[in-house]
């Protein structure tokens, strides 16, 4: 038999992973650190109680924008096209 | 003229870069309520036949988001009022190589999530802009 973890993983629907092992595989780990399991790709993050967890990753745009060749737009252009938005609401 | 006193500027475009929905989107199971949404939201946005309810993010809320230059849509847009809208839209004003002004989609999540695990729209929107949560 071997004597690695069998691990069973499986994707809920907002991509968070559950793991059902037999044997536990400690994993050392930090905050940005990018693993792979079946075939998908997690990001080490801080959870809210002070520990590590997995989350599928969220590229950063400062990436996404560098491989256009797009940069941010003026704060001057973003008041002349939001000048008819509603205010922010406090909630975000 | 804007708040500022500068000529407004004529409508940016809206954008929905392929990552970004992937990430945002398509981390949801097809059929899942939270991605029929948002794809039904997309569908109307990229449709021009609705008229938008833009709101401003706050530069910094209480939440600890802090989301310059964005901002965003409540879904469902036909929503009545925001307490009936429980997803967003985020989006953000970039300039392309061309020097094109549009708003680029950069997240997309519940606004106040029953679950205190999963993010909010404004945290997943701040993860994007500034590489971690607040």
């Amino acid at each position: 038999m071997s004597s690695r973890a069998r691990i069973a993983v499986r994707p809920d629907t907002a991509g968070r992973i559950g793991l059902m092992a037999t044997a536990v595989r400690k994993l050392d780990l930090e905050v940005g650190e990018l693993v792979e399991v079946g075939g998908r790709r997690y990001e080490v993050v801080p959870d809210r109680t002070g520990g590590l967890t997995l989350e599928p990753p969220i590229t950063p745009v400062s990436e996404l924008y560098a491989g256009r060749g797009w940069k941010l737009a003026s704060e001057e252009d973003f008041e002349r096209l939001t000048a008819d938005d509603l205010p922010p609401d406090g909630e975000g | 003229m804007s708040q500022s006193g500068q000529k407004k500027l004529p409508p940016a475009p809206v954008a929905f870069g392929r990552q970004e929905w992937i990430e945002e989107v398509e981390r949801f199971e097809p059929g899942a309520v939270a991605r029929a949404r948002a794809e039904g939201a997309r569908k109307e946005i990229e449709s021009g036949g609705r008229k938008l309810h833009w709101r401003r993010c706050d530069p910094e809320s209480d939440s600890g988001a802090h989301l310059p230059g964005c901002r965003k849509l409540y879904l469902p847009l036909d929503a009545e009022g925001a307490s009936a809208a429980p997803y967003g839209f985020v989006f953000q004003l970039v300039k392309t190589a061309d020097n094109t002004l549009i708003w680029n989609f950069i997240a997309f999540g519940e606004r106040h999530p029953d679950n205190p695990n999963t993010r909010t729209v404004y945290e997943r929107a701040h993860k994007r802009l500034h590489g971690r949560y607040p």
